[in-house]
């Protein structure tokens, strides 16, 4: 037992201090010295009596069940009796009886028992004094009065000490209560608040005066009160309940949150109070969700791989196939004898060829935009822009196309990608044009984020119903001798664009031209791809 | 009663977009000794349009035999046979897929779909126009059809 612990600060002139208040005159200290000599010796018998007593008692008996250690407790009771009238109520004195009161905070034994252990003495003690002073009823008065001073001493001292460790304990719980990660709030049993941690302040806004006596569904949106409500019939019978509801941050927005609730029960089983404790999981939710874009994105990876399988046992055996049928079939028939259909022949054989070839290479410029990329640059667009248009140079002239556009940002992204993208968009607007020659306009707008362009032409236009398959790989609305080619640059402007963050799409009516729009991230973090 | 009893030419309906692929069909058929009409169609909507004699196939004739090819511009060979089947006045009209693909889920989603049967374009030229004797004879000349319902 050391008393480095001790929450009691107490010195010299506080002691003075404190005797002075209870009028403990140099006489009460003489007549206390008086009555030590006649104790002498006498209190084995009384510590005996009373350790029977304490047997009477659970709370008591429970703590004594070692003998050996009964008789050491004993030894000190004794000495702490002894003390009690020698007179000298110094510092080290006080520091004796603090630690009693100290100890048996420790042991969890109440005030109560202090006290009646006194009381135990004192019926003990009085007859004593009367019987030693019975010729002097002054003497006796006074020597009452003064072991009377001595113990109520030792009461406020030992009182003290237990409800100073009380509090001590309640200090350190209460910073467990407001270092708590999560925002704790205990209410009553009608669920008003009667007290909240700070993180409660930081999670959800309120400052704690806002909270105090309001319900506990002030935090909760309308939407969720009564679903959280129907939980407090199972708390109520002891069963704590945890879950995720979204609640309401002061300022009114909403935020996902897990949330346990509890009872505090009584020493009898009733529960008398509830805790809240919850913690804010937006940031955990962004996590999940980016999860699931990233897991969504790997399953369109997937379908698209499964798209590319399908496409290289499907579509890159036709041409093949012409190659092989078309020979074989010129062998077969005009062996020795060219003529017209010979030709024809031929040329089916070699258009074979040359469209297989044009698969296999525009299914490798596709699979190449996610795989065999250069890390993004920065790129000024209008440079983008001319060097599309002087690659599609050859064709716009022969169309007599008409192309304007606005002044474009710069950005960060693949040039090289970039300019494939443009070149496809305006190369399908100058291909699929209408009987007028071409008129193409580029615009570009600020969307938040994002920059969006969008190329413009007077062309064909494309029905509604085709929006979607349009962007599909291979996919094609013409036959190819109306308008040749494999079906790849729209899906391969449509991987382009997500690689660099944005979406593409069409907006047109068949006749009326084409609007294909796209948006580009206008600062790049990291690859979307 | 079998086609060879009738009397008039059999008559194709192919719904091919490759020309290639067209012609060499049109060679079997050339070769062959039933007396025929091949019609062609180059995708999934003109065949559709062909087979309800809508605009521009209101002369169309009634096919006895559908060649389908799936990879189809605009509305694709399953599209095409799904609707076909799901259509009372033209369900009964023989579906022949004639396809390069060899996907196991082609095979398994058009017999779902009540095709009559799946026919994988041979590489090989003498076998392409083996097989498509063979569609010709076996749908013309040996399987019984339920008799056109004339209005």
């Amino acid at each position: 037992m050391t008393d480095s612990n001790s929450s009691i600060n107490i010195n010299d002139q506080e002691i003075t201090e404190r005797l002075a208040f209870l009028q403990l005159n140099p006489r009460d200290i003489n007549l206390l010295k008086a009555l030590h000599d006649t104790l002498k010796g006498r209190h084995t018998a009384f510590i005996d009596d009373f350790y029977i007593q304490l047997q009477n008692f659970d709370a008591t008996r429970n703590l004594l069940t070692d003998s050996a250690l009964v008789e050491r407790l004993k030894r000190k009771q004794e000495a702490y009796f002894d003390r009690l009238t020698a007179g000298c109520y110094d510092l080290d004195y006080i520091k004796d009886r603090i630690n009693i009161g100290e100890t048996h905070h420790r042991i969890g034994l109440k005030p109560q028992w202090y006290i009646g252990a006194y009381h135990y003495y004192l019926a003990w003690l009085l007859p004593e004094i009367q019987k030693q002073l019975v010729n002097d009823q002054t003497a006796c008065i006074d020597t009452m009065q003064a072991i009377v001073k001595v113990i109520l001493f030792d009461i406020e001292l030992a009182v003290d000490a237990y409800f100073q460790a009380d509090h001590e304990m309640l200090r350190l719980l209460a910073q467990v209560f407001q270092s708590n990660i999560e925002g704790v709030i205990i209410t009553d049993i009608r669920r008003q608040i009667l007290h909240v941690n700070n993180k409660v302040a930081a999670i959800a806004g309120y400052r704690n005066e806002d909270l105090i006596g309001q319900p506990i569904t002030l935090l909760l949106p309308a939407q969720e009160r009564e679903a959280f409500v129907s939980h407090w019939q199972d708390i109520k019978q002891g069963e704590p309940w945890q879950g995720e509801s979204l609640l309401q941050h002061c300022q009114g927005n909403l935020f996902p949150a897990w949330i346990n609730v509890s009872g505090v029960k009584d020493e009898t089983g009733i529960v008398t109070h509830f805790i809240v404790e919850f913690s804010d999981i937006s940031a955990y939710r962004t996590a999940q969700e980016a999860l699931s874009q990233r897991t969504e994105e790997l399953a369109r990876s997937n379908k698209e791989l499964e798209q590319f399988a399908y496409v290289a046992s499907h579509d890159l055996q036709e041409p093949l196939r012409m190659v092989a049928s078309f020979t074989q079939l010129l062998s077969r028939r005009y062996r020795g004898k060219l003529d017209a259909d010979a030709d024809e022949f031929i040329h089916y054989a070699v258009d074979g060829a040359t469209r297989m070839q044009t698969l296999i290479n525009d299914l490798l410029a596709y699979s190449r935009i996610g795989s065999r990329t250069k890390p993004f640059e920065s790129v000024n667009l209008n440079s983008v822009l001319q060097r599309a248009l002087a690659n599609l140079h050859v064709a716009i002239e022969e169309s007599h196309a008409k192309i304007i556009y606005d002044e474009l940002p710069n950005t960060h992204g693949d040039i090289t990608q970039l300019t494939q993208l443009f070149q496809n968009l305006i190369g399908n607007a100058v291909k699929f044009r209408g009987e007028l020659p071409p008129e193409i306009s580029i615009n570009v707008s600020d969307a938040d984020k994002y920059w969006r362009i969008s190329v413009q032409d007077n062309g064909i236009g494309i029905a509604t119903e085709f929006y979607e398959r349009i962007f599909v790989i291979f996919q094609r609305l013409h036959n190819k001798e109306d308008y040749p080619g494999t079906g790849i640059g729209l899906s391969i402007c449509k991987k382009i664009v997500e690689r660099h963050g944005g979406q593409i799409k069409v907006e047109s009516e068949r006749g009326q031209g084409a609007t294909f729009i796209f948006t580009l991230l206008k600062t790049l973090t990291k690859e979307t791809n | 009663m079998s086609l060879e009893n009738i009397g008039r030419a059999a008559e194709f309906l192919l719904v091919e977009d490759n020309p290639g692929d067209v012609r060499l069909t049109c060679e079997a058929l050339t070769e062959s000794k039933v007396k025929n009409n091949l019609s062609i169609v180059g995708d999934g909507m003109e065949a559709m349009a062909f087979l309800r004699r809508e605009e521009p196939y209101t002369d169309a004739p009634r096919p006895d035999v559908i060649l389908l090819d799936l990879n189809l511009p605009k509305k694709n060979g399953l599209e095409v046979l799904e609707e076909i089947k799901a259509d009372p006045s033209l369900k009964r009209i023989p579906v022949v897929i004639i396809t390069s693909s060899e996907a196991e889920q082609d095979i398994l989603k058009t017999y779902d779909l009540h095709v009559n049967c799946y026919v994988n374009k041979p590489v090989d030229l003498e076998q392409f126009i083996k097989v498509v004797q063979s569609i010709e004879t076996f749908w013309l000349t040996i399987v019984k059809l339920p008799s056109e319902v004339v209005d």
